[in-house]
């Protein structure tokens, strides 16, 4: 969860580009706002209660989370125009995290106000 | 009965000795817990997050004092206190190191379209994908959640 204050200076890089960070978690929209107010983050949470995004991604990790719940297994996805991925990676262990440098330097390759898919 | 350097050293000078000896145990094990904590703190940071690098180097150094206190001093209390440090370390790195693996996604791997999907955010208000990258490009960041 702290990986996600790392992301403000990105989604200000995407911003500029007309984009945003997604974050998507299993969590209820209620957890998240506390997430997104407390830290500020300047990006949205989106709740995937059941899990079924996750799934059709890939990345549905059963019985994975604390107790035994159902949680998502970490991963990056950079998408354009039609959805199109550019970049993505999936964490490796659960204390792997792309850094948030490298990220900005990815989000700053893409032109300006465009989101460089043909 | 033969009488070692070591045994004379520790029958005239023991008693003080004896409570360094529990000193450097109990200071061991204090660095080497106090190792994930301080990992715990600085966790924002990706690098130390991935390597955990202030953990370790504080559980080092608690071993070390642990493994110090038992080559001092013999006694069981000692013992335990003094080898219970490099225990937890070596705990502690293989949960590090393989008990938080994740299972690679053969799914995801191959994805080379998003799936579409519409979510509500942290407000209830539907979020659909489609509609964020038509105005620009958007990172979907999956994480594992509140904990």
């Amino acid at each position: 969860m702290t990986e996600l204050v790392g992301l403000r200076a990105v989604n200000e890089e995407l911003q500029r580009r007309g984009g945003r960070v997604l974050a998507v978690s299993v969590d209820p929209p209620s957890r998240s706002r506390e997430v997104v107010q407390n830290r500020k983050l300047g990006f949205s949470i989106l709740a995937d209660e059941s899990g079924d995004i996750l799934r059709k991604y890939g990345l549905l990790h059963e019985g994975g989370g604390p107790g035994k719940k159902d949680v998502a297994l970490p991963a990056h996805v950079l998408v354009a125009r039609d959805r199109q991925i550019l970049w993505k990676r999936q964490s490796a262990r659960v204390q792997d995290r792309p850094n948030p440098e490298d990220l900005e330097a990815l989000v700053r390759g893409l032109r300006l106000g465009d989101d460089s898919s043909e | 009965m033969s009488t070692t350097p070591r045994d004379y050293v520790a029958q005239t000078s023991g008693r003080p000795k004896q409570r360094q000896a529990l000193g450097i145990s109990i200071l061991g094990l204090l660095l080497t817990i106090g190792g994930p904590m301080l990992y715990m703190a600085l966790m924002a940071n990706s690098w130390i997050r991935a390597s955990g690098a202030p953990a370790f180097v504080l559980m080092f150094l608690g071993s070390m004092l642990g493994i110090r206190a038992v080559a001092r001093d013999h006694r069981l209390a000692i013992r335990g206190i003094g080898l219970l440090s490099p225990l937890l370390t070596i705990l502690f790195a293989y949960i590090f190191f393989w008990g938080l693996k994740l299972p690679p996604s053969q799914t995801f791997e191959s994805l080379t379209i998003a799936p579409a999907f519409t979510l509500p955010d942290e407000e209830g208000r539907a979020v659909s994908l489609d509609e964020v990258v038509a105005s620009g490009p958007a990172l979907l960041v999956f994480y594992r959640g509140y904990w």
